[in-house]
């Protein structure tokens, strides 16, 4: 497979039949789906899509949920539907983290930014001086002051807390983001700040995303491939410009023709 | 004299001597037609609808209701003020009494509306005409908020807002809290009630978007300012405060580039001068002075760089970023 | 109460807390059920008492020398007191005297506590801070101290206990409805009902009430053990019910001086209270537990 022109033989993230079911109540099925290094794929649709059900499950998270998930997904060659949880936590230091819809409360508020930083990387064994450059250079590279590490959570602004998270996952060197509205709670500048961000890591870092939102516009601003979903149903998986150019889909056609656009209407 | 409506007559708003709001002046012209309050969290733009709709008391200024000082009103005059301005906000679980069927919320506005005389079976059909009004099913009465969906519950408190059969309705964030396809069909239907009962809107939102196809004149705020404000067509399509340019920049396009950000959001705003100067792009020496809001063309615009933004979004692209 | 769809669950969210609601509402129930079950139990020994006690003539005099001090036998399932009359009698009988005091005091404490808290709470402004410094002054005095010193200055008797403790009660559902109704004033709801001019009182008792009943009725389970055991305090110093009253207080009262001849005059009054005031707590505990506050209490 090719992607921008790089070949690449096997996928970070492999996806094969993966059901998540709350009592008898399916919830989400994808039935085949493949992340590539560099590569942005997008999970598209409205609440009770299951899209973030399918998101929780790639991340190995599903039983947290009180969910059931069944089929594999292949993490670096690690099943994270059924790997015991010491090998999970290493799988989420290195291979994927999860960038939350409200980043100020996915961190603790009793701690300063500075020590959940270190604790974060001691968990994946960097510790010492390594930690220290390792936070110093991802924190220039979300563009925050290092002087952010002496604040608590509560004492950022939205869009800042988000580039911290996203900073974590810059100092673990993790090959993938999950991201779910990574952007939804904040400003329609500060989104764009945040977009541009995630752009960059994956073009200089060749970084994986695993993008969830239920804005289509936004989403086709930085994926590479789109998946619509609808009612646990995954109704359409195509590149970008397949999508929004040429949906097979009535369901994607509604979605798009819905998404309110400046300086059409009338 | 006036055709307005309601008007804000350089309301400022000060908390604990701090001033959230400065000197807004808005006028809500008789409908339909509609008002946008755009801008960022922290704008203030929440806050000059609340002081509109009579909820707070502006520290100076006034809000004129037609003629009328509305902080002059006796009891009955408020009363009847505060029914021509409805509200509808943003999330219709927290909207609407979670112990009261639908059916009993409307019941309740009526009580309190001009129909409040009707009995029996006029009632009930001013109750059907009202849900039919939305478009929804009579049989919708007996439901509580949790039981139906968001749609549903944001067409609950548009009836129920109608039922007072008000003139001005202030929209807080609409459809924010809706899927698209849902958002899409709710903007349709303020749209067609815009026409049928003459309503003026008031819209508050960042959602840039969804502006044009309800409000034909825009305000943008920053800081607790009007920073520009015109013809929606004007503003939106050809901005020339850099504010307002940016937020442009940054709407993401169906299949186009990375929105543009500019500047920092996180560096905050000025305390003096222009109070958007730390974040703005073309700003220049002069700009530590206050701009004021002057009149160009057919809108207003605090910017001593206007006529260099002139309508081309493609300005805060520009990289002369004065730190 | 929203329905949260599974989807949208989000591990470090807020939303989350729907599974530890889940989890909660189960042991909720069963402490709920089982203090239910010994309430009723105890509900429906105090009205038919004069029918399931073998003397009911000694609920109040029956004085009956002779049979004084009697161990527990098949006669006197709990044994008789020092004048002679049977204690199980008496203690069944003194459910009556317990509950009385219990719906009493929350009756009055609720009446007085929850009307003034949500109109306090709803109105804001110089009539919470009224209402608010009044509470602070009564929850200035201890307690228990202010009830006994109201029962030395009235004259001690049943009406007495009940009305003093009702002074020391009242203040915190007037704390407890003010902080809700503070709350619900400010939901989204109350606004949409301001706006359409309906009348302040109206507000308050179509809205904000029924809003604010569920935190009120959880605390009033809480706090009908608390009662109890108040009651019985009085009562066990003098300063309550009198003789020849049926009340456990007094009971136990009466029995200690004889415990280590006669322990079943005092014992049996003394799990009465133990078991009365443990089945209110199991009560209120489960609903609490069911009705997880982190869901706003508004459903």
């Amino acid at each position: 497979m090719t992607v921008d022109g790089v070949t690449v033989t096997s996928p970070l993230i492999s996806v094969r039949d993966m059901r998540v079911t709350y009592g008898d109540r399916l919830v989400s099925h994808v039935p085949e789906l493949d992340v590539y290094e560099g590569e942005c794929v997008a999970l598209v649709g409205e609440s009770g899509s299951g899209k973030t059900s399918a998101l929780l499950a790639i991340l190995g998270l599903g039983d947290f949920s009180g969910a059931t998930v069944t089929g594999t997904v292949l993490i670096n060659g690690v099943n994270v539907v059924d790997a015991p949880q010491a090998q999970l936590r290493r799988v989420h230091g290195t291979a994927i983290t999860l960038v939350s819809q409200s980043p100020q409360a996915a961190l603790n508020p009793t701690m300063r930014l500075g020590r959940l930083a270190k604790l974060s990387l001691k968990q994946h064994g960097v510790r010492g001086h390594e930690a220290n450059v390792r936070i110093a250079d991802a924190l220039a590279r979300v563009v925050l002051p290092d002087e952010i590490l002496k604040r608590y959570p509560h004492e950022v602004s939205g869009g800042q807390a988000q580039r911290f998270c996203i900073a974590l996952a810059v100092a673990l060197q993790v090959q993938c983001i999950a991201a779910d509205e990574p952007t939804s709670a904040l400003d329609v500048t500060v989104q764009a700040e945040i977009l541009r961000l995630l752009d960059e890591l994956r073009r200089e870092r060749n970084m994986a995303m695993v993008l969830v939102s239920h804005d289509l516009a936004l989403v086709s601003t930085l994926a590479d491939r789109i998946v619509v979903m609808k009612d646990g149903a995954v109704v359409e998986v195509g590149s970008r410009d397949e999508v929004l150019h040429s949906p097979k889909s009535d369901y994607t056609r509604e979605l798009l023709a819905a998404v309110p656009v400046l300086g059409v209407t009338s | 004299m006036t055709a307005d409506l309601l008007r804000a007559d350089g309301v400022t708003l000060s908390y604990a001597k701090r001033a959230v709001v400065h000197d807004v002046s808005l006028e809500l012209p008789k409908g339909p037609t509609g008002v946008a309050l755009v801008g960022e969290s922290g704008s203030g733009k929440t806050t000059v609808a609340r002081a509109l709709l009579g909820m707070i008391e502006p520290t100076s200024g006034r809000v004129m209701f037609g003629e009328m000082d509305v902080s002059q009103f006796s009891r009955s005059e408020r009363a009847e003020y505060r029914r021509t301005v409805q509200p509808v906000f943003q999330d219709g679980t927290e909207a609407l009494d979670p112990r009261m069927t639908v059916g009993k919320a409307l019941a309740e506005a009526l009580s309190v509306s001009p129909d409040a005389h009707l009995r029996g079976a006029a009632r009930a059909s001013r109750v059907s005409e009202l849900l039919d009004d939305v478009g929804l099913d009579g049989g919708i009465v007996d439901r509580l908020p949790h039981q139906i969906s968001g749609g549903q519950r944001q067409r609950v408190c548009i009836a129920r807002a109608l039922a007072v059969r008000p003139k001005v309705l202030l929209l807080d964030e609409p459809t924010s809290a809706l899927d698209v396809t849902v958002q899409a069909k709710i903007l349709d239907l303020l749209r067609r009630l815009q026409h049928e009962h003459s309503l003026t809107y008031l819209l508050i939102t960042h959602n840039l978007a969804i502006v044009e196809s309800l409000c034909s004149y825009t305000a943008v705020m920053f800081a607790g300012r009007v920073v520009e404000q015109g013809p929606t067509r004007e503003v939106l399509l050809s901005p020339s405060h850099p504010y307002t340019a940016s937020l442009i920049a940054a709407l993401p396009r169906m299949g186009g580039q990375i929105p543009t950000a500019v500047g920092r959001a996180d560096v905050g705003f000025a305390e003096s001068g222009c109070s958007f100067r730390m974040r703005c792009p073309i700003a220049i020496d002069a700009c530590l002075a206050s701009p004021e809001l002057a009149s160009i063309g057919g809108r207003h615009v605090s910017c001593f760089r206007a006529n260099d933004v002139n309508g081309d979004p493609s300005i805060v692209n520009s990289k002369e970023v004065t730190p | 109460m929203t329905i949260i769809p599974p989807e949208e669950l989000v591990p470090n969210d807020e939303r989350f807390a729907f599974l530890t609601l889940a989890r909660g509402r189960l042991r909720g129930q069963k402490l709920f059920a089982a203090g239910a079950i010994v309430l009723l139990i105890i509900i429906v020994m105090a009205l038919l008492a004069p029918w399931i006690t073998p003397y009911p003539q000694d609920a109040q005099g029956g004085v009956d020398p002779v049979n004084s001090l009697l161990a527990p036998s098949a006669q006197h399932w709990f044994g008789t007191d020092q004048v002679g009359r049977d204690v199980y009698t008496r203690v069944v009988f003194g459910a009556r005297t317990s509950l009385l005091i219990v719906f009493s005091v929350l009756s009055l404490s609720v009446l007085i506590g929850v009307t003034l808290g949500v109109i306090a709470g709803y109105a804001g402004g110089w009539i919470r801070d009224v209402v608010m410094r009044v509470t602070d002054v009564f929850l200035a005095f201890p307690a228990l101290l202010l009830s006994l010193a109201l029962c030395i200055v009235l004259q001690p008797d049943l009406k007495t206990a009940i009305l003093a403790i009702t002074v020391t009660w009242w203040p915190w559902y007037t704390r407890l409805a003010a902080g809700v109704a503070a709350s619900i004033s400010g939901r989204a709801y109350m606004d949409a009902v301001r706006a359409l001019g309906i009348s302040p009182a109206r507000a308050v008792f179509r809205h904000v009430l029924p809003n604010s009943l569920t935190p009120v009725i959880v605390q009033l389970s809480l706090d009908a053990g608390g009662i109890i055991l108040t009651a019985a305090a009085l009562s066990f110093l003098g300063l309550g019910a009198q003789e020849p009253t049926a009340e456990w207080g007094l009971m136990v009262s009466q029995g200690q001086d004889l415990f280590t001849t006669a322990y079943w005059v005092a014992l049996f009054p003394g799990l009465a209270i133990l078991v009365a005031a443990f089945a209110f707590n199991m009560l209120g505990e489960g609903m609490r537990t069911a009705l997880d506050p982190r869901r706003g209490f508004t459903s």
